[in-house]
C-alpha cells in the first residue's frame, strides 16, 4: 500500500491537462491582433444574443406560451382599456410588471425561475387552483407597485401631462389632493384595472352567482 | 514549474481558443449575471421590493 506511486495533485492534474496546457500559456501560433479580435467578435456576438433573448423573453406572446397566463389574466385583459382604446396604445404584459432599469429587470428575469418551477408543478394549472392562489399574486404586485410608486404605470402616465380639465370632477379632485402631493401612486387607488380582482372565498355570495 | 512537453500545435491552440471563447467565456458571463439577478432577488425577498427611483 504505502509504496504505491503518489497520485498527483488535483492542481497538478488540471495544470498538466492538455486543454489548460494549452490555454494557461502565450499562444505560439496566432497573433495578439488576431486573438482580440476573435475575442472582440465573439463578445458582440454575445452581447447582441444575450439581449436578443431578454427582448424575446420580454414580449406578452412569450408570456402567454404559458396556459397559466393565456388562460386566465390574458382573457381578462382583454376587455380593458389596456387592450384597446381610442389612442390605439396597447400595454402588453411586460409594460406592466417587468422592471426597466437593468438589475431590477434582471432580478425580475431570474425570480421568474420560481414560475418555471411552479408551472411544471402545476401549481397554479387549473382555473380553481388559479383562483385559490390569486389573492397571494395580487398582493405581491400591489406591495412591488406601492413601493416604486406606481414606476411601471407611470412609464406611460405621467400625473404632470394630466389635464385636469378633461378629467371628471371626482378623478381631478382626489388626484390633485393624492396624487400629486405624493401620497399616493397610481396602484394604491386603480386596482384591478387589468385583471378580475381576487376574490376573498369568505366574501363569496353564492346567491350572486349567475 | 516543469518543462513545457512539446509547443502545442496550430489545431490545439485554434480549439482551445474555439472552446474558451464560444463556450467558456459567455457560459461564465450568464452564470455570473444569473448570479447578480438572483442575488438581488434574495435581497428583495428579504428587505422587501424596491423604491421608486
Ligand atoms: C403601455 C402604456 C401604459 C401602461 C404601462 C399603463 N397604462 Fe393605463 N392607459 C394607457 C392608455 C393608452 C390608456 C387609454 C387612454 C385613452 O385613450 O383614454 C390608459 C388608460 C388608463 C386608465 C383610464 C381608464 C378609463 O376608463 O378611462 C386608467 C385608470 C389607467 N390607465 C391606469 C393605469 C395603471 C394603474 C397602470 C399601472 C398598473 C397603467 N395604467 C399602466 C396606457 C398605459
Ligand atoms: C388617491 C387615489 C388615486 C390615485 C393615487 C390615482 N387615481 Fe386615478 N382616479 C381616482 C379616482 C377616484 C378616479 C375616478 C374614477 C371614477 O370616477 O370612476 C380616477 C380616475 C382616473 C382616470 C380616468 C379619468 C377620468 O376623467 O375619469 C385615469 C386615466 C386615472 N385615474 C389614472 C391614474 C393614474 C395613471 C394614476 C397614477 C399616476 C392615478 N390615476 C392615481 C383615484 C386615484
Ligand atoms: C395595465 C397594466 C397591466 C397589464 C397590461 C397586465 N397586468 Fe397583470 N397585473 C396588473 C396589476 C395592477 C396587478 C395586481 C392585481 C390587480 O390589481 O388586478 C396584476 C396582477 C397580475 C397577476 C397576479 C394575479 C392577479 O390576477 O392578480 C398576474 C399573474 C398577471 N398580472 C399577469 C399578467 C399577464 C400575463 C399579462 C399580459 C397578458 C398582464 N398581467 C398584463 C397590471 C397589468
Amino acid at each position: 500500500m504505502s509504496d504505491a506511486p503518489k497520485r498527483p495533485s488535483l492542481w497538478a492534474r488540471i495544470r498538466n491537462n492538455v486543454f489548460f496546457r494549452v490555454a494557461l500559456r502565450p499562444s505560439t501560433r496566432y497573433s495578439l491582433a488576431f486573438l482580440t479580435l476573435g475575442g472582440f467578435i465573439a463578445g458582440v456576438a454575445f452581447w447582441g444574443a444575450f439581449n436578443t433573448a431578454l427582448e424575446v423573453a420580454n414580449t406578452e406572446q412569450f408570456c402567454i406560451t404559458c396556459h397559466e397566463m393565456k388562460d386566465n389574466v390574458y382573457q381578462e385583459l382583454q376587455g380593458t382599456i389596456h387592450w384597446t382604446n381610442r389612442s390605439g396604445v396597447r400595454a402588453t404584459c411586460p409594460d406592466c410588471h417587468v422592471p426597466h432599469q437593468w438589475t431590477l429587470k434582471i432580478a425580475r428575469k431570474m425570480a421568474a425561475s420560481r414560475e418555471v418551477w411552479g408551472h411544471l408543478f402545476g401549481i397554479i394549472g387549473t382555473r380553481e387552483k388559479f383562483l385559490d392562489t390569486r389573492p397571494e399574486l395580487a398582493a405581491h404586485e400591489w406591495a412591488r407597485m406601492s413601493a416604486n410608486h406606481s414606476q411601471e404605470c407611470r412609464n406611460c402616465h405621467s400625473p404632470q401631462s394630466m389635464n385636469f380639465a378633461k378629467q371628471s370632477e371626482r378623478a381631478a379632485n382626489i388626484h390633485k389632493e393624492q396624487l400629486l402631493t405624493g401620497e399616493k401612486s397610481c396602484i394604491d387607488c386603480h386596482k384591478g384595472i387589468a385583471h378580475r380582482l381576487p376574490v376573498n372565498k369568505a366574501d363569496e355570495v353564492p346567491a350572486f352567482d349567475d | 514549474m516543469q518543462a513545457d512537453p512539446s509547443p502545442p500545435s496550430k489545431l490545439q491552440e485554434l480549439m482551445v481558443f474555439l472552446t474558451l471563447s464560444v463556450f467558456i467565456w459567455p457560459f461564465l458571463a450568464m452564470a455570473f449575471v444569473g448570479t447578480y439577478g438572483f442575488a438581488f432577488w434574495i435581497y428583495f425577498l428579504t428587505a422587501g421590493p424596491p423604491g421608486p427611483g
